[in-house]
């Protein structure tokens, strides 16, 4: 049984050494505002926020919730086949061998942040901003990375949950009873599709970039419109599906820190989920207000009334059926349920945010600057809260050993109150139309970083707190499990 | 009093939401740790909190469509169009003075690669923003109010140098 499980431990262990990278260039970017920009800090900016933002997402978060979903997966389905070693290989290969590319572009001067802003990747080699062979390196760890995220991962889900890819009527009614399993197939049925158009047209510019096609030759692949429209389609869905995974895991893990063990309405929450994907897929086009005259005012409408769509379930299904739950059912006090529930509350909060910039009337103002670095930060930081809560509850079953729940209060605790505050310091830098990704600020705009830095700092020593919890408690384990020396 | 409309609005909004949210969240989870209850009449606390959250999203929309903004072109007769060249790393404007009081059609460009054009007023508050995409042109609808010096700033990251691209213009009163 350790045997099968070495490979969701993997994915863990590997999303902790991104994180650890990927946070530390995250501190970077408010502490470079102490000191004057040169051309060389220029590079230093733009490296660390490519570096922040591509690690932390996919090196981290997606990894972190790959090895616990799998093993989730894995419990719940306990399908065990030689598949079920082979595709999380190949998922785990794909995915670092991919971000170490990345890595090394990077330091060769490759810097168009992790939305890659298209065409910017290939005008920037095109003007010497980077190195050519820089962008050919990134777009081989891009291309797999995507592979792992759109289909390795569908796939391995799909195997761990039904022992095949597609499955059977009997095995999706099965699901109805299991939301957090429910929440993984629904990721495995829509990124394939939503992710496909922006796959083939990153393999055409690889091609371009290569030299082998003009661009004019597939010009609804190249042109700066219908590529950021595809990339849109697979970005927002792709959070949107995390989110999804996210409350699948929130529905799953809190009951059974209840006394019943019992969601207060199954039924409500199998609904929310269904209806909230439906609500999330047309939203992704809330990117795309600030093309005033491209973006078709049907399109912007579509996509305003079903963002606001995907808060008010939100926030009438999820929100009352969690919280009911703990209000009749009690809550046993442990860090799993408690990092949860502050991830799930920091998710409705920011979601708040998330609907002001689904407005037209705001978007136009507050679009492009540190506001929408809030959103996008803030939810990423909640999904990462109730995946470190899951890794709380599931950390017995990976390892055998009970994590020190004393120091997971104060992780959880710390965690929390510095998310939030990072949150509003990016809310107060975007309301002062401080432009994000952008280095140097006018001068008098530094007085921002300050808490940003600060809370920044609060945030990495909880998750400090945490990295300590788990190597005294792996000490602990390795000391146990040693072979015993042998007696002269 | 600054409009609900004005990006202050929406922070001072956001706050509110804040608030409430966490009061509720955290009554729950100290119910929860207290053992739980039945609550007497979860049907109406169901009640209500749909209603709260339906006048929220119903209000905010139905207000926002009467909050100023830069409208996309065709929907005020324009008096006066400004062109706008977006490039790595400078906007180039023409006129680069402009008068009070008259809607201005900016028609924004981009000759390279993806910009933001944020227009600033005197004081440092971003009054919109066009996304600027090579091989397209943008035609945003806006009328200053003021006199003074706008600052123009990118809103979309555009390479290293991108913090650096700025510009400025001049209002005038008639």
């Amino acid at each position: 049984m350790r045997y099968t499980w070495k490979w969701e431990w993997t994915f863990v262990s590997s999303a902790l050494f991104w994180f650890a990278i990927g946070g530390l260039a995250g501190l970077l970017l408010p502490l470079l505002r102490a000191f004057s920009a040169d051309s060389t800090l220029l590079r230093v900016y733009a490296g660390s926020v490519t570096t922040h933002g591509v690690l932390m997402v996919f090196g981290g978060l997606f990894q972190l919730m790959v090895g616990l979903c799998l093993l989730h997966g894995r419990v719940m389905g306990g399908r065990i086949d030689e598949w079920s070693t082979r595709l999380p290989v190949l998922l785990w290969l794909s995915t670092n061998v991919g971000l170490a590319f990345m890595a090394v572009s990077v330091f060769g001067g490759f810097a168009p942040s992790y939305v890659l802003v298209y065409p910017l990747p290939l005008v920037g080699a095109d003007v010497a901003l980077w190195p050519r062979w820089a962008l050919l390196i990134a777009l081989v760890g891009i291309a797999l990375v995507l592979l792992a995220v759109l289909y390795l991962y569908p796939a391995a889900i799909a195997r761990s949950l039904f022992g095949r890819l597609l499955p059977t009527r009997t095995q999706l009614r099965g699901l109805i009873p299991d939301p957090g399993s429910l929440g993984m197939s629904i990721y495995a049925l829509v990124m394939p599709i939503l992710g496909l158009p922006v796959f083939l047209f990153a393999a055409v510019v690889f091609l371009v970039a290569l030299g082998l096609l003009r661009p004019e030759t597939i010009p609804i692949a190249t042109s700066a419109r219908s590529f950021n429209v595809a990339f849109w389609l697979f970005a927002h869905n792709l959070m949107e599906a995390m989110g999804i995974m996210t409350l699948g895991a929130i529905y799953a893990i809190v009951p059974r820190y209840t006394r019943s063990g019992q969601l207060y309405s199954p039924r409500a929450a199998v609904v929310a989920m269904i209806l909230y994907t439906m609500a999330a897929i047309p939203a992704f086009g809330h990117h795309l207000y600030t093309w005033v005259t491209g973006n078709p005012e049907v399109l912007q409408n579509v996509s305003r009334s079903t963002s606001w769509a995907t808060g008010f379930i939100a926030a009438t299904l999820t929100a009352f059926n969690v919280g009911l739950t703990v209000w009749r059912n009690g809550l046993r006090a442990h860090p799993a349920p408690l990092l949860i529930l502050g991830g799930l509350l920091l998710y409705l909060i920011d979601g708040f945010v998330a609907l002001e910039l689904s407005t037209p009337a705001w978007n136009l103002r507050l679009h492009g600057t540190l506001y929408a670095t809030a959103h996008t930060m803030t939810i990423l930081t909640a999904v990462l809260l109730v995946f470190l809560g899951v890794t709380y509850h599931y950390y017995p079953a990976l390892r055998e050993y009970q994590l020190d729940l004393r120091l997971g209060y104060l992780h959880s605790g710390l965690s929390f109150v510095a998310a939030l505050a990072m949150f509003f310091s990016l809310l107060a830098g975007g309301v002062a139309g401080l432009p994000r990704r952008a280095y140097p600020w006018l001068p008098d705009e530094n007085a921002f970083a300050v808490p940003l830095l600060v809370f920044g700092l609060l945030f990495a020593l909880a998750q400090g707190l945490f990295a300590w919890n788990l190597w005294r408690t792996e000490r602990a384990r390795a000391t146990v499990l040693a072979p015993a020396p042998a007696a002269d | 009093m600054p409009s609900l409309g004005e990006p202050f609005g929406a922070l001072i909004l956001a706050l509110g939401t804040t608030v409430i949210l966490l009061a509720l969240g955290i009554a729950v989870i100290a119910q929860g740790l207290r053992g739980g209850s039945h609550p007497a009449h979860a049907w109406l606390v169901r009640a209500i909190w749909v209603g709260i959250v339906t006048l929220l999203v119903v209000g905010v929309n139905l207000l926002s469509e009467t909050w100023t903004r830069a409208e996309p072109a065709g929907t005020t007769p324009p008096t006066l169009v400004a062109q706008v060249e977006a490039s790595m790393w400078r906007f180039a404007l023409e006129p680069e003075t402009l008068p009070v009081g008259q809607p201005i059609e900016f028609r924004v460009r981009s000759a390279d690669t993806i910009h933001g054009f944020g227009v600033y007023d005197p004081t440092g508050k971003l009054l919109f923003t066009v996304m600027a995409v090579p091989g397209a042109e943008e035609r945003a609808i806006f009328t200053f109010r003021e006199p003074g010096t706008y600052t123009v700033r990118c809103t979309e990251y555009c390479g290293t140098p991108h913090g650096l691209m700025r510009a400025t213009f001049t209002v005038q009163g008639r």
